[in-house]
């Protein structure tokens, strides 16, 4: 079984699928890398960022409220222009003020020398000689307010580790400055820290931790962390190292998490984000891209197809039903598909193709022209046309024409005298057309004459001749033939009949068919012995022979003359009497019948050789 | 004119529809030809045929020459102007033709 070939559209169809399924799949994997390493990158900057924001208001609040402090105890009932002016009373206050508290406050001097200390040893130094502690002397020039220093060792004692911050007397007469030690100053850090840590989040799924120098949890967004070790959180912190955003990957409190730690001002700011909710993130943002791209992609699908459809398809169904015309036999149709290029060109060749075909074929029906114009003439040239033949014969007239058809149907006529007192006429119809139809007849004429002018009775002509055209008779024509010997004295002629239409005789005006037994046309078969038949011919009677273009010509609508027109036609009366003319009542019968049949015809196309004889016995004398 | 043939075994009908003129001929020649191998018995049935010329007359005599080697040929149903063609052409007397 024939394989039915699969239609284009379709074909093409299948491949723009697999392509489209393809370019989603290698575009979602693309898309997947590229969000899950945006999602990574943009969940470390979220949690740095955040620890940063909360380092950053730890490390001004912290200094800020130690200022604040600073600035309450500048103008509390402590420090007031009386009691500086006794300022041994004044340490001695100072001293219990900040006895167990972690913290140092010395009254400096216009001349930087410290006059009141709650640590005594204090007392007099002068704020010049350390570096420390010179950088506080720009209180004094009028300059600056306030000023604040990180964790350091002091300038009298390198081992000693204070933050100290320092505020200038609004009078001018020196400042105030106070120092922390790391706890106490923590307290202030711790109390900031809480501040920034609670109620903060990060976004909607990450917290923050604060823990101390201990690795103690002090604050968290989540209270019940409060108190734990780190340790215990699962984040390990080396209190060696430094700790500067220092990023890492985790599980917090049993959770996979970004980590993100950084040290400031003594504490650990910690940044916690989930990595199941980044995750989570990622996936929202892939399920959209992927419908994005699953309806950009359906819709290219879509705009390809249609675009397919309009360019390729719909033309090639075009060209195919023009093509179409052209086999079922319109050579002049063109095709006109011409809104693209390609099958601009393609309409362009078929027609140039289909032109040259028709050059071709023009050429070859010229050559069968020629070829017929050949066999016409072989067949015009053989035919005796002079008329009257036998001019000193006055027992008889005799005429024939043969008008070949287009197609040359073969058709030939001949007589000759047999001696003195007889003449011999026949006429005969070859099947076959065109050149071989000519040379059988050539042959079937010659043979038959040859054999006839013998002296050979009509009947014994046919058997012998039938014989020899039987042989190489390879294209399997054969001939149709009435053959007569008219005896001039008495009118007698012996017939011999192969096949051919029975001719009419026209005796006192009424026509009738002449029926003699027909043996088979000639060269139809072999062995086939023909009978001689008689009929006898009185004075006047005319014997018309015709082939079948006569009785078988036919008009535009294919009705045929038919053999009763020709009797009609050939029935003498008053009103239709035996005609006459240059050639004599048998030459003008002939005309006759000829012009019946051109105004039957009414100018459609002759189809076979029209060949008719016709002979009027005088008898003699 | 239409041909339609039906093989039976070693028996063919040919069944001519129609005018068998100069174009149609071939058809029946053909139709013949490409059948006729291994047939003992060939039957023409032309009830539904019209008209004849001559070469249709060339058609059935070569047929009739094939069958005389190889079994027998018959014409059924002839109407009678078919008929009258096949007595003057003498083909009456050559081939088993039966008239309508």
């Amino acid at each position: 079984m024939k394989q039915k070939k699969k239609k284009i559209a379709l074909v093409i169809t299948i491949w723009l699928v697999v392509i489209v399924l393809a370019s989603c799949a290698l575009s979602a994997t693309l898309t997947y890398i590229t969000l899950s390493k945006r999602t990574d990158r943009q969940t470390r900057d979220l949690v740095r960022q955040n620890v940063e924001n909360v380092s950053r208001d730890i490390e001004e609040m912290a200094d800020e409220s130690i200022l604040i402090y600073v600035k309450d105890l500048l103008n509390s009932e402590y420090i007031t222009t009386a009691n500086i002016a006794d300022p041994d009373a004044l340490s001695r206050e100072l001293c219990e003020f900040c006895n167990g508290y972690g913290i140092e406050i010395n009254v400096v001097n216009k001349d930087g020398i410290i006059i009141a200390s709650s640590v005594p040893e204090y007392i007099g130094y002068d704020m010049h000689v350390g570096e420390q502690a010179s950088e506080f002397l720009v209180l004094l020039d009028g300059s600056t307010e306030q000023y604040i220093q990180d964790f350091r060792g002091n300038s009298y004692d390198e081992s000693i580790k204070m933050k100290y911050a320092g505020m200038r007397f609004s009078d001018g007469s020196g400042f105030l400055e106070v120092g922390f030690t790391k706890d106490s100053y923590f307290d202030a850090v711790s109390l900031q820290a809480e501040f920034a840590t609670t109620n903060r989040q990060i976004s909607e799924n990450g917290y923050l931790m604060i823990c101390d120098e201990n690795l103690n949890i002090l604050n968290s967004f989540h209270n019940t962390y409060t108190g734990k070790s780190i340790s215990e959180a699962g984040i390990t912190i080396d209190p060696s190292k430094t700790y500067d955003y220092f990023e890492e990957m985790c599980d917090v409190f049993g959770v996979p998490s970004y980590v993100n730690i950084n040290k400031v001002k003594g504490v650990y700011i910690i940044g916690v984000y989930s990595v199941k909710e980044a995750v989570a993130e990622l996936r929202t943002m892939m399920l959209a891209s992927i419908i994005l791209e699953a309806t950009v992609f359906a819709i290219l699908f879509v705009a390809l197809s249609i675009l397919l459809r309009k360019l390729i398809v719909n033309n090639i169904i075009k060209v195919n039903d023009g093509l179409a015309q052209i086999t079922d036999g319109n050579l002049d149709e063109k095709i006109e598909v011409r809104d693209t290029y390609e099958f601009d060109s393609l309409s362009t060749d078929i027609n140039a193709t289909v032109d040259k075909l028709k050059g071709y074929i023009a050429e070859a029906a010229a050559r069968i022209d020629a070829d017929l114009e050949v066999a016409r003439t072989i067949q015009t040239s053989v035919l005796p046309n002079e008329f009257p033949p036998f001019p000193d014969h006055h027992e008889f007239e005799l005429f024939a024409s043969m008008r070949s058809a287009k197609e040359v149907g073969g058709d030939f006529y001949d007589f000759f005298m047999i001696g003195m007192d007889t003449l011999g006429f026949l006429i005969a119809d070859v099947s076959g057309k065109s050149i071989p139809g000519a040379m059988f007849m050539m042959r079937g004429k010659a043979v038959i004459k040859n054999l006839a002018e013998s002296g050979m009775p009509p009947a014994d002509v046919f058997s012998i001749a039938n014989e020899k055209l039987c042989e190489g008779n390879d294209a399997e024509l054969f001939i149709t033939a009435w053959m007569g010997y008219l005896d001039l004295k008495t009118g007698t002629v012996h017939v011999a009949n192969a096949g051919h239409n029975p001719p009419v005789l026209v005796r006192d005006g009424r026509a009738e068919f002449v029926i003699l037994k027909p043996g088979l046309m000639l060269a139809g078969m072999e062995g086939m012995i023909y009978k001689e038949q008689t009929m006898q011919l009185g004075r006047g009677d005319i014997l018309y022979l015709y082939t079948d273009g006569v009785t078988e010509a036919m008009d535009a609508d294919e009705n045929q003359y038919g053999e009763d027109r020709l009797l009609k036609l050939l029935s003498f009366k008053d009103d239709h009497p035996e005609p006459s003319g240059d050639n004599g009542i048998a030459g003008a019968v002939c005309e006759m019948v000829s012009a019946d049949i051109e105004q039957f015809v009414q100018g459609a196309e002759q189809s076979d050789d029209i060949t008719m004889l016709c002979i009027r016995y005088l008898g003699e004398g | 004119m239409n041909v339609t043939t039906i093989p039976e075994g070693t028996k063919l009908t040919v069944i001519a529809e129609g005018k068998l003129g100069t174009t149609a001929a071939p058809e029946l020649e053909n139709a013949v030809k490409n059948n006729i191998d291994g047939v003992t018995e060939l039957i023409f049935d032309f009830e539904k045929l019209e008209f004849m010329a001559s070469a249709g007359l060339r058609v059935l005599l070569s047929a009739a020459k094939t069958m005389k080697k190889q079994g027998s040929m018959k014409i059924i149903k002839v109407n009678p102007e078919v008929m009258e063609v096949f007595t003057f052409t003498g083909m009456a007397d050559m081939i088993d033709i039966e008239a309508i």
